[in-house]
């Protein structure tokens, strides 16, 4: 297991790398640099305060040289500074972290709860009303926009209840019936959605394995079907759930933007589209690293997690 | 109207000479509007300039909250179908004065909430130094303009003292400003709330000269002096007639020393005179402040001290249905519906708010730069004929629902005037005469389209401006068959690159126009030939002579001329494409005093406001 892990880290080296002179080239692409966004309205200015701007701001070098400056700094554990911002990138993405952690998780456990009891459900009650309700459901949560039952619950909230949610961020230590009264509305919507995902992947992995021998088996001896489901349908259903479920999870902590918007949630989406839309490549690259780290090191999960459900599965 | 445009302000309390001075100001105005008098004022004939002039609009005519005032939708609906002659007469900036409030008030305490997020930089002196003109709350300049709901007129610039008690200018080469005794600074380190004074204007302004965005506004002072704590003197290189106004813009507020030259400089955060002190504020969430405690201004209205609020406190909306949805509940006390069916929605289920209908700002309207130098632009037979293809009044009444008035970015207000321009006053080219378009073009060379794809580039921003640049499009391929391809930018940065940089082929959809308190900015800026800021690649002998001679002309009524002028030849030449010059439309809950809009300045907490200061509660 140990060699695996080294050959996976080295991998994840090589694959973040190739990924940050990509994404430095991509944005560089884009037309506009972050000094035309922060002159906004002033538009242009004389072509020496031009220049004496873009030179501190470090703009005016060739791309190869600002690559390396950067890679240079982030191997001393330095992001940079915000080209826009008069904060520091690491500064940035450490505000907007925990927004988008606490989101993933609500969300997350959300969707674990809706999609583990009502997948199952649907399996064991296949082609009864109960499997055609769950899967009808299931349809309407893949097939909504998100974006449109927000919009929706926060119109008719208002109307029909005159209450709208706190929109004002107010952190979970601070205020946690505050910060709950603003997260739990995105938390599920967002959970609804994955979650109508993750019960039809629940329900087709149950149904192959309710339909192996060892559980024809299993009923055979009289085991209790809870029993059967408990102990043995969901450790050899889960592999393929934990799959989707894990890159459903890597993707929401990428920050999911829609609802951040929404809902004003300073989570790291908004802030990824904001760099993106300033032209702050410091805080597009820094965040691009982070966030392909963490795709990285979710995935490793995930692998090691088939050992602990599979025996089967050796790492060597 | 004679004499100098630039009346000098006293802020302080009112006395009893002050009184009547007022109150006989105001009766002559009353007697001049009932009697016709100088054109210039918006009695202009046309559908989109009736008259002003109904009722009493003097300050001193009636006490404030002893007329009936109809400024919500509970007292009197508002159907939808009102003329805008009919919305600006009932939801006038003047009516505020006769809200039944008033007679409660100023009354201090409570928290303002308002959507806005933390800027970019704290840096006045920086390359995002314009971004702050939205956070003029934490600072004071030397001048700046009335606001309130007590106002004499908000659709017309009034400018008044801010650090500055009075100014004069004994000749064309000196400006003298006397500061109002006994301001200090913040209580906040570095500076430490000592006491302010000339030098730190000298400091700032000496700063400012060699700054990114503020050294085309400086360019032409050639020293500041400092000759006593309270006496600040500009001398100039040569004449300009624009500095005045430029100096009420809120690009030239004043800093300390010890914050500009400590490790972070400006960035670590706004510290001034002004009336509140800033606490903190984080990217996406907000910003809080709390009142200054040794603000140095009194309300010149009611004599009491300033500022009433206790706490401004902001959240940032990213999302327009999100800040509506925080107004509805009360979340914000303020809201900005950016069209009349948002507006006529928002009455709906909150009908108590108050409105207030602004003229429109002449620096932010929809309209269309051209690449003048470029074949076939560079004729302009085909200019005149693009202007001729566009029916603005399908577009008046249509994206803007009858809110909007015709468009040209010059600041009508300059001239007294104080609803957008009419059709007359526009030259022969803005109206909308397809058969002339078509005639235009054949002469030109071009019977049917200019035989390729034309590009409009449009504007990332705002739906509404998004939508005219396409009405514009559809015009143009009916009336004059033109092949157009409507280019969508990414986003802003993209847009900003192509107008900016000029790199646009044919013509692109533009939204800000300036922004700027003197008309300078609106003549030369876009137009000389020599000037950075001619984003259409104008180039016209005559239009150079005219806006350079308008820059030293100090007798308003001829320099109001040359304008006029400039305008003429302006239109004439059609250089740009006009469109629609938008409504601002302001909502408020009624225990709100003073959250006013200007036609220049937008809301309590928009770009060039002040008001906060002022601003009172009644909850």
């Amino acid at each position: 297991m140990a060699s695996y892990l080294v050959r996976r880290l080295i991998g994840a080296l090589v694959v973040l790398f190739l990924m940050s002179i990509v994404v430095f080239r991509l944005v560089h692409w884009l037309p506009g640099d972050a000094l035309i966004v922060k002159l906004g309205e002033s538009g242009r200015i004389s072509p020496d305060k031009l220049e004496e701007a873009r030179r501190e701001m470090g703009i005016d070098r060739p791309l190869a040289v600002q690559y390396t400056s950067w890679l240079g700094g982030v191997l001393r554990g330095d992001l940079g500074d915000s080209l826009i911002w008069d904060d520091s990138v690491t500064s940035r993405l450490r505000s907007g972290l925990p927004i988008t952690l606490e989101l993933a998780v609500l969300a997350s456990v959300i969707a674990v709860l809706i999609a583990l009891p009502v997948g199952i459900l649907s399996a064991i009650k296949q082609d009864t009303p109960i499997d055609y309700l769950a899967r009808v459901l299931a349809i309407t949560g893949l097939a909504v926009p998100g974006f449109w039952l927000a919009t929706i619950a926060l119109l008719y909230l208002q109307l029909w209840f005159h209450w709208t949610p706190s929109l004002k961020y107010t952190p979970l230590w601070e205020d946690p019936l505050l910060n709950l009264q603003t997260m739990i509305l995105p938390a599920l919507i967002l959970g609804y959605s994955l979650g109508a995902g993750l019960t039809r992947m629940m329900r087709s992995t149950v149904l192959e394995v309710l339909r192996n021998d060892f559980i024809r088996t299993a009923r055979a001896k009289g085991l209790r079907e809870r029993m059967i489901i408990g102990r043995h349908v969901l450790k050899n259903a889960m592999i393929p759930v934990i799959t989707v479920f894990g890159l459903q999870f890597t993707a929401l902590l990428g920050g999911s933007v829609i609802m951040e918007s929404l809902f004003s949630l300073p989570g790291v989406g908004g802030l990824t589209l904001q760099a993106i839309s300033q032209r702050d490549y410091t805080q597009i690259q820094g965040n691009a690293l982070f966030l392909g780290a963490i795709a990285v090191f979710m995935n490793v999960l995930i692998d090691v997690s088939y050992a602990w459900l599979d025996p089967r599965i050796r790492y060597s | 109207m004679s004499g100098s445009h630039w009346r000098q302000g006293r802020p302080g309390g009112i006395n009893r000479r002050r009184a009547l001075g007022l109150v006989g100001a105001g009766g002559a105005t009353a007697f001049l509007i009932a009697c016709g008098g100088d054109d210039k004022s918006s009695k202009d004939a046309g559908s989109n300039q009736p008259s002003s002039a109904s009722g009493d609009r003097s300050a001193g005519a009636a006490a404030p909250g002893s007329v009936q005032v109809n400024l919500d939708a509970k007292s009197k609906p508002v159907t939808g179908k009102e003329k805008i002659e009919e919305l600006r007469e009932r939801f006038h900036p003047q009516n505020l004065k006769h809200l039944a409030g008033q007679k409660d008030g100023p009354k201090s305490g409570g928290t303002l909430r308002w959507a806005s997020n933390v800027p970019v930089s704290w840096d006045l002196a920086g390359p995002a130094a314009s971004l702050l003109a939205s956070y003029a709350v934490f600072h004071n300049g030397l001048i700046s303009f009335e606001m309130g709901d007590m106002s004499e007129n908000l659709n017309l610039v009034k400018t008044e003292g801010d650090l500055a008690q009075s100014w004069e200018q004994p000749d064309k080469l000196t400006l003298t400003f006397k500061l109002n005794p006994g301001v200090k600074w913040q209580d906040v380190k570095p500076v430490g709330g000592r006491a302010f004074s000339a030098d730190d204007v000298k400091f700032a302004v000496e700063v400012y000269q060699k700054a990114p965005v503020q050294s085309v506004i400086y360019r032409d002072v050639e020293r500041v002096e400092a000759p006593d704590a309270n006496t600040v003197v500009f001398r100039m290189k040569q004449p300009v007639a624009y500095l005045l106004g430029v100096l009420r813009q809120p690009m030239n507020l004043i800093f300390a020393r010890e914050q500009y030259e400590s490790p972070d400089g400006l960035k670590s955060g706004p510290i001034g005179t002004g009336a509140f002190i800033y606490e903190g504020g984080q990217d996406r969430v907000g910003w809080k402040a709390r009142k200054n405690p040794t603000y140095f201004k009194k309300d010149k209205w009611s004599g009491k001290q300033l500022p009433y609020l206790d706490r401004i406190e902001t959240t940032y909306y990213a999302d327009t249905n999100a800040s509506l949805a925080a107004f509805r509940d009360k979340q914000a006390d303020i809201y900005y519906p950016l069209n009349r069916s948002i507006w006529m929605d928002v009455l709906k289920t909150n009908p108590e708010v108050i409105t207030q209908i602004t003229t429109p700002p002449p620096s932010y309207q929809p309209y269309m730069g051209i690449r003048v130098d470029k074949p076939p632009f560079n004729d302009v037979r085909v200019r005149r004929a693009l202007s001729l293809a566009v029916n603005r009044d399908d577009i008046i009444f249509g994206p803007f629902d009858g809110m909007a008035g015709y468009g040209y970015a010059q600041d009508w207000t300059y001239f007294d005037q104080e609803w957008p321009w009419s059709a007359d006053q526009l030259g022969s080219y803005m109206k909308f005469d397809p058969k002339e378009a078509k005639r235009l073009m054949t002469e030109a060379g071009f019977p049917n389209g200019i035989g390729r794809k034309l590009e409009i580039y449009h504007i990332a921003s705002n739906g509404i401006n998004f939508d005219v640049g396409q009405l514009v499009a559809d015009m143009w391929k009916k009336n004059l068959g033109i092949d157009v391809v409507e280019t969508v930018p990414p986003d802003s940065a993209a847009w900003q690159q192509n107008f900016y940089g000029v790199k646009y082929e044919d013509t692109i959809v533009a939204a800000v126009a300036g922004p700027s308190l003197d008309p300078d900015a609106y003549a030369y800026d876009p137009l000389h030939s020599k000037s950075t800021k001619n984003y259409f690649k104008v180039n016209d002998p005559e239009l150079d002579n005219l806006t350079e001679a308008q820059r030293v002309e100090f007798d308003t009524p001829k320099r109001q001329q040359l304008l006029k002028q400039i305008m003429q030849r302006d239109l004439d030449q059609a250089y740009r494409l006009w469109t629609v010059a938008p409504y601002k439309i302001n909502t408020r809950y009624p225990y709100l005093f003073n959250a006013v809009d200007q036609v220049h300045a937008w809301g309590p907490l928009g770009w060039g406001s002040k008001v906060c200061e002022l601003i009172w509660m009644n909850k």
